[in-house]
C-alpha cells in the first residue's frame, strides 16, 4: 500500500506543477502577445498619460520590441528572482503591491473559511440528527436560502444592522480584527450552501448504511455512531468541496472587499482590471490559480487520510472486472 | 452468572407473545402490519430458524426482538422478554445496556457491515474496551486472541487490515467476533451467509454451532434457505405475509409439514427435491453429440491500469456445450464463470483461445454491434440494471424486433403478445414500467426479450439467484418449459449446486479461471474426480441429516 501512496503523491504533485506552469504561459500569452499591446496603451492613455521619461523605461524593462517568445524568456527570467515587474499606473513594484494587499485578504479569507466550516456543519449536524423534526426542516431549507441571496445583499444586510443599526463595527474605518468579521460572515453564508447541502446528503447515505445497524448492535451510543463513524464517511465530498471553496473565497473577495472597502487582493484586481495594469493581473492570476491548484493538492492527499480504500484502488475496476 | 440462571429457572432466553409490527404512522396502515401475532420462545442454548420468503417479516421480526427497528416501525402490540426482562417499549438507552451483553447481531451483508474507514481490529477492541471486557491496554491482544478463535488466518496481521483488504467470509468472521466479544446470551442472525460463496458458508455456520456449544449461545437464525434451516436448527417458525405459518420441532415440520404454504416452500427447495426435471429429461431422450459451444484454450488476463499487474481471469479453459442440453457453467465469485459468459456472448474481448458459437468462430475482439444476437441472447440476474427504467414493458420488448428490423407494427405486437404468453405474463403489463413490477415478472420480461428474437442459445448468469425460493421454482419450471418447446441450449451459470443437481445435463466447475471437471451432470455430481467439486457438493446444504436436540 505505501507504494501506491506514494505513487499517487508524486504523480498529484507534478500534475499541480504543470497546471501552474500552463497557466503561466497561458495568461502570459494572452495577456502580452496577443493583439493590442498593453504598455502602449496604457502610455498613450488619454486620460492617464505618462510622462515621455517614465514611457522609455517602461518601454525598455518590457523589451516590447523584441519578439514575443523573447519577452515571455525575459519575464520568465525575472519571475525566478522573483521580480514581477511594474504596474503600469502607478509604476510601484508588482511584488510589493501583492505583498501589500495578501495579508487582507488572507485574514478574510481564512477567517471566513472557518465560518463557513462551522456554519455547513452545524447546519449539516442539525439538518440530519436534531431531534425535533422542525429544526430539521429549517435546517435542510438553510442552503438553499443562502444560495438564493446574493453575497452583496448579505453584505449590505449585514452592514445595515450591525454598522449602522448597532454601531458595533464601523463601515469604513479599519478596525483590525473586527473588520474582518462581517466581510468572512457574508463570505461565508455565501460558500456555505452547497456545503451544507453536500455534508446533509453524505450524513444521510452513512446514516443508512448496513453498519450503523451493526454499531447500535454492539451497544455504541448514537452520539458516538455519528461523531465517531458516520460524520467520517460522509467527509470526502465534503473535504473535496471545502477546498475548491477556499478558491472561490479569493475569487469571492472582488466583490465583498469592494463593499466593505477593504484593500486586499480583490481590490487590487478590480483596480488592475479597471486600468488594463496588466503586470499586476497577470501577478494576480498566478496567485489564484497556484492557491488553488495547491488547495486541490492538498485536498487530494487528504482523502487517503480519510479513506485507506482512495490510495489502494485509485481506479474504479471497470464492468469487466467488476462483474463476477 | 445471568446465564446459568435463567437456564436454573428454565426461562426462555426470547419470547415473543402475540407481537405486532407497524410501519408508518398512520392509523389506516394498522390494517396491514408488517408482523401480526407472532409469538415463540428459544430456550438456551437452542437455535430457532426463521423462515419465509422476502417481505414475510421475517427481518423486523429480527429487528423487533433485537430493538433495531427503523425509527417508521413500532411494536403496537404483544410483548417481547429477553433474559426474562420485559423489553417491548425499550428506548435507545436502555436497549444499549442490552447490546452486545445480552444480545450479539450478526448481519447479512459482510462486505457494508463494518466502517470501512476504520481497522478491523479497532472496531473489535472498540467492543471490547465498551463492554468492559478488557482495558484499553490489553484490547489488541485480546481482540487478536478472538481473531484467532473465530478462525482468522494470521490474525496479528489482520488485526491492521480495513475491510476492503478481507474477503467476504473473513469480515463476517470479524463480524462474528464482535457479536460474541461480550459474552451474549442470544444471538440474532438475519441471513448470515446468504452473500457468501456456498463452500465459505458451511465454515461460517460450523463456526457459528461452534461457538453456540463453546458459549451456551441461543440462535435465532433469519434465513430463506430451507435445507440450510434443516440442517442447523432445532425449531422452525414459517412465517408468511406477516403471520407464523407453522412451528414446531424442525425434523418433524420438515417431514411432515402440517401447513400448505410449508408444504409448498418444502417441494420449491431444490435442496430437497433433485429430481424433480427427471421425467422431462428421460421423455426427451438422450441428446446428439452436436456441439453447439466449443471453446479451447480461452484465455483472459485483465490488467491492472494503475499497478500494471495482471490477473488470470481465464487459463487456457476449454468445454463444449452440446446443442439441446443444459449446460451447467458452476463456480464460486471470482471463479471467471461471467467472464466466460461474456465472452461467449460476444461482449468481451480474450486474449487467446477458440470460442465457436452455433459454429461461427469469434474475433478475438468483438465488434461494438452484436452481429449474432438473434444466435444467442444473454439473460442477466439483476434484471432490473438490465432494463432501462424509462421504457414501459411494451418499448423494452420491441426495440430488439426494432433493431433487427423485424415484421411491422402488426406483427411485432403479434410476436409480443405471443412472447408474454409462453413467459406467463398477462398483457396488463405492457405499459408497466419495470420498477412497478416484482422481481419474478421482472425476469420474465427479461427472458421475454431475449426469446423475441427466437434465439438458439440462452446463456443465463444467475438469472434466479436474487429471487424467492417459490419465484425461483415458478421461473426454473419456467425455464424448462421453454427449452423443451422451442428447443433450445442454456448455458446456465451459477453458484447454487443444488439447482444445478436439478436441471443440468452437462456440468463445467471452474475455480480461479481454470477448469477443474467437465462431463455429464450424473457422472460428476455422483463421482466428482476432483477434490475441489466434492468439496462444493459437500458444502450444499440439506444433504446432512438433521440437527439433534441439544
Amino acid at each position: 500500500m505505501p507504494a501506491a501512496l506514494h505513487s499517487y503523491t508524486a504523480r498529484r504533485i507534478a500534475q499541480t506543477v504543470l497546471v501552474v506552469i500552463l497557466t503561466y504561459v497561458l495568461v502570459f500569452f494572452i495577456l502580452f502577445i496577443l493583439p493590442g499591446d498593453p504598455i502602449q496603451q496604457q502610455i498613450e492613455n488619454p486620460q492617464n498619460p505618462i510622462p515621455a521619461a517614465d514611457a522609455k523605461i517602461l518601454l525598455q524593462y518590457y523589451h516590447v520590441d523584441r519578439s514575443g517568445l523573447d519577452q515571455f524568456w525575459i519575464a520568465l527570467r525575472r519571475l525566478a528572482q522573483g521580480d514581477l515587474g511594474y504596474s503600469l499606473t502607478t509604476g510601484k513594484p508588482v511584488a510589493s503591491l501583492i505583498l501589500q494587499a495578501i495579508p487582507q485578504t488572507l485574514a478574510l479569507a481564512s477567517t471566513a473559511l472557518l465560518f463557513t466550516g462551522v456554519i455547513a456543519f452545524t447546519i449539516a449536524l442539525a439538518a440530519a440528527f436534531a431531534p425535533s423534526s422542525v429544526i430539521r426542516g429549517i435546517a435542510r431549507a438553510l442552503p438553499g436560502a443562502f444560495l438564493a441571496t446574493p453575497s452583496f445583499l448579505v453584505g449590505f444586510l449585514l452592514l445595515q444592522l450591525f454598522s449602522f443599526q448597532l454601531g458595533w463595527v464601523s463601515a469604513i474605518r479599519d478596525e483590525g480584527f473586527k473588520s474582518v468579521i462581517l466581510p468572512a460572515l457574508a463570505l461565508a453564508i455565501a460558500v456555505s450552501g452547497p456545503i451544507a447541502q453536500v455534508l446533509i446528503q453524505g450524513l444521510n447515505r452513512a446514516y443508512g448504511e448496513p453498519f450503523v445497524t451493526v454499531l447500535r448492535a454492539r451497544g455504541l451510543g448514537e452520539a458516538r455512531i455519528v461523531l465517531g463513524h458516520v460524520l467520517r464517511n460522509a467527509a470526502i465530498p465534503t473535504v473535496t468541496l471545502l477546498g475548491l471553496t477556499l478558491g472561490e473565497l479569493l475569487a469571492g473577495s472582488v466583490v465583498t472587499e469592494t463593499i466593505f472597502s477593504r484593500t486586499g487582493i480583490g481590490f487590487l484586481t478590480q483596480q488592475a482590471v479597471r486600468e488594463q495594469d496588466a503586470p499586476v493581473i497577470l501577478a494576480v492570476v498566478m496567485l489564484v490559480s497556484t492557491v488553488f491548484a495547491l488547495t486541490v493538492l492538498v485536498t487530494d492527499l487528504i482523502y487517503p487520510l480519510i479513506d485507506p480504500r482512495i490510495a489502494a484502488r485509485p481506479i474504479p475496476a471497470t464492468a469487466d472486472q467488476a462483474s463476477d | 452468572m445471568d446465564n446459568d440462571e435463567s437456564t436454573r429457572l428454565n426461562l426462555p432466553v426470547l419470547s415473543v407473545r402475540d407481537l405486532a409490527v407497524v410501519y408508518g404512522g398512520r392509523r389506516d396502515r394498522l390494517d396491514s402490519p408488517a408482523l401480526h401475532g407472532v409469538s415463540f420462545d428459544i430456550a438456551a442454548g437452542e437455535t430457532l430458524a426463521l423462515v419465509g420468503q422476502s417481505g414475510s417479516g421475517k427481518s423486523t421480526l429480527a429487528l423487533a426482538a433485537a430493538g433495531l427497528l427503523p425509527a417508521n416501525g413500532r411494536i403496537v402490540h404483544g410483548e417481547v422478554h429477553l433474559r426474562g426482562e420485559r423489553v417491548t417499549h425499550h428506548d435507545r438507552r436502555r436497549w444499549q445496556k442490552l447490546r452486545g451483553k445480552v444480545l450479539g447481531f450478526i448481519p447479512q451483508d459482510p462486505l457494508g457491515s463494518l466502517d470501512p474507514l476504520q481497522r478491523v481490529g479497532h472496531q473489535l477492541a472498540q467492543s471490547l474496551v465498551l463492554h468492559g471486557i478488557a482495558r484499553r491496554s490489553e484490547a489488541r491482544e485480546q481482540a487478536i486472541g478472538l481473531f484467532d478463535r473465530v478462525g482468522i488466518r494470521e490474525p496479528r496481521l489482520r488485526f491492521d487490515a480495513y475491510p476492503h483488504e478481507l474477503s467476504g467470509g473473513q469480515l463476517q468472521r470479524v463480524l462474528i467476533a464482535i457479536a460474541v466479544a461480550a459474552r451474549p446470551s442470544l444471538l440474532v442472525a438475519d441471513e448470515p451467509t446468504s452473500a457468501l460463496d456456498v463452500t465459505v458458508q458451511r465454515r461460517i455456520l460450523d463456526l457459528i454451532e461452534d461457538l453456540q456449544d463453546e458459549l451456551s449461545l441461543s440462535l435465532l437464525l433469519i434465513t430463506h434457505d430451507l435445507a440450510l434451516a434443516k440442517e442447523r436448527s432445532h425449531r422452525l417458525v414459517v412465517l408468511n405475509h406477516g403471520a407464523v405459518r407453522e412451528t414446531g420441532d424442525t425434523a418433524t415440520v420438515m417431514s411432515a409439514p402440517r401447513d400448505s404454504y410449508t408444504v409448498q416452500l418444502l417441494a420449491d427447495a431444490p435442496a430437497l427435491s433433485p429430481d424433480k426435471f427427471d421425467a422431462l429429461r428421460h421423455a426427451r431422450g438422450p441428446l446428439a453429440a452436436v456441439p453447439a459451444i466449443e471453446i479451447r484454450d480461452l484465455t483472459k488476463t485483465f490488467r491492472n491500469r494503475w499497478t500494471g499487474q495482471a490477473a488470470t481471469a481465464l487459463d487456457k479453459v476449454g468445454f463444449t456445450v452440446t446443442r439441446g442440453a443444459v449446460h451447467a457453467l458452476v463456480g464460486e465469485s471470482g471463479s471467471g464463470k461471467t467472464t466466460a459468459a461474456r465472452i461467449v456472448a460476444g461482449l468481451s474481448s480474450f486474449d487467446s483461445g477458440s470460442v465457436t458459437v452455433a459454429g461461427r468462430t469469434l474475433p478475438l475482439h468483438p465488434p461494438t454491434t452484436n452481429h449474432h444476437a438473434r444466435t444467442l441472447q444473454l439473460v442477466y440476474q439483476n434484471a432490473l440494471a438490465a432494463l432501462d427504467p424509462k421504457f414501459t414493458i411494451a418499448e423494452a420488448l420491441a426495440e430488439p424486433l426494432r433493431i433487427h428490423r423485424l415484421g411491422n407494427a402488426a406483427q411485432r405486437h403479434d410476436s409480443i403478445r405471443a412472447t408474454l404468453e409462453q413467459v406467463g405474463l398477462p398483457e396488463s403489463i405492457l405499459e408497466r414500467r419495470p420498477r412497478d413490477l416484482s422481481g419474478g415478472q421482472r425476469q420474465r420480461v427479461a427472458i421475454a426479450r431475449a426469446l423475441l428474437l427466437q434465439p438458439e442459445l440462452l446463456v443465463l448468469d444467475e438469472p434466479t439467484s436474487a429471487l424467492d425460493v417459490t419465484v425461483q421454482a415458478r421461473l426454473v419450471e419456467l425455464l424448462m418449459e421453454l427449452k423443451q418447446r422451442n428447443g433450445l441450449t442454456y448455458l446456465f451459470i451459477s453458484h447454487d449446486l443444488s439447482l444445478v443437481r436439478q436441471i443440468a445435463d452437462e456440468i463445467t466447475v471452474l475455480s480461479t479461471g481454470r477448469v477443474v471437471e467437465t462431463g455429464p451432470a450424473d457422472r460428476i455430481l455422483s463421482s466428482p474426480s476432483h477434490s475441489y467439486t466434492a468439496d462444493l457438493l459437500a458444502a450444499v446444504p440439506g444433504r446432512g441429516s438433521f440437527r439433534s436436540a441439544a
